[in-house]
């Protein structure tokens, strides 16, 4: 059973199943800090990526390990932390790119690695870091203020 | 009728006018659901069905898993004279296909009725071509 702790902390098993435990714990705590609906949107699709290819890729789709999502908030920032064993992960070997320039350098439409996209285009900072035997991903998002521009330009 | 697929979070409705799938979606596409999803995806694909309008009104969301499904077939459904189209999305989802730039890659309308046309004008543009 995914167990919530009171220090914003959620342990869930590594199936798939779980991804709308994460999506609710996270969408909830985000609304809190004062994101909108779609800055909220952003900070879910980020997690549930992260702990998807912890899934499918780290613990290889054995639904025996374990995933823990911390979240920490101080001022403006919102730091998410997702923990997990299995197989390292070196994100330096993955070439991530938009699907839209993908697909104007080639003229076909593949999948694969938007999850990594997504991760690195909806979060402000990225950090991807070995500490023992688990695998870390911090994930940081500022709260901006009304005038500031949200959209950033994904097609330079 | 049209066929279904239920999940717990994901149901999907599969209509039919004319040649053209109306894939009616409600719940969360996400890397769980689309495992499912993309089985029907394929047996429809796989089965000649080329012109595909999904209608995302009652969605509430989607992740990469699920943008996958539509990014591994549409190549192959516009390479039959098909296409894949998307409809009535919420705002959010709407945001999201803007933000990774789908709506550059993909046709998305704003109406159910809009998107099934757009196939029937093409069905008659092609009708046209294949006389001369």
């Amino acid at each position: 059973m995914p167990k919530r702790e009171k220090n914003k902390k959620l342990t869930i098993t590594s199936d798939l199943r779980n991804l709308n435990l994460v999506r609710e714990f996270v969408s909830k705590e985000a609304i809190n800090f004062g994101f909108d609906e779609i800055e909220t949107e952003k900070i879910i699709l980020a997690v549930d990526e992260v702990c998807t290819n912890s899934i499918k890729h780290s613990y290889k789709n054995k639904p025996d390990g374990k995933i823990t999502i911390e979240l920490k908030s101080r001022k403006d920032k919102f730091v998410v932390i997702v923990s997990y064993d299995g197989i390292p992960f070196d994100p330096k070997k993955i070439k991530v790119e938009s699907p839209l320039k993908k697909f104007t350098r080639t003229g076909k439409v593949k999948r694969g690695k938007l999850g990594m996209f997504i991760i690195y285009q909806f979060m402000d900072e990225v950090n991807y870091t070995r500490r023992g035997n688990k695998n870390v991903v911090i994930l940081t998002k500022f709260l901006k203020r009304k005038n500031e521009s949200l959209r950033s330009n994904f097609y330079a | 009728m049209g066929k279904e697929m239920k999940e717990k979070n994901f149901d999907l409705k599969i209509e039919e006018r004319g040649d053209v799938k109306i894939l009616k979606m409600k719940g969360y596409l996400d890397a769980y659901t689309s495992l499912q999803f993309e089985e029907k995806m394929k047996e429809l694909v796989e089965s000649g069905n080329y012109k595909i309008v999904v209608n995302m009104k009652n969605l509430s969301y989607i992740s990469s898993a699920g943008f996958g499904v539509f990014m591994a077939f549409v190549d192959e459904v516009r390479k039959n004279g098909g296409d894949i189209k998307f409809c009535c999305l919420p705002e959010k989802i709407d945001e999201i296909f803007e933000l990774l730039g789908f709506k550059h890659i993909f046709e998305v309308l704003n109406d159910e009725n809009k998107a099934i046309e757009s196939f029937e004008k093409l069905g008659v543009k092609n009708a046209k071509k294949r006389k001369k």
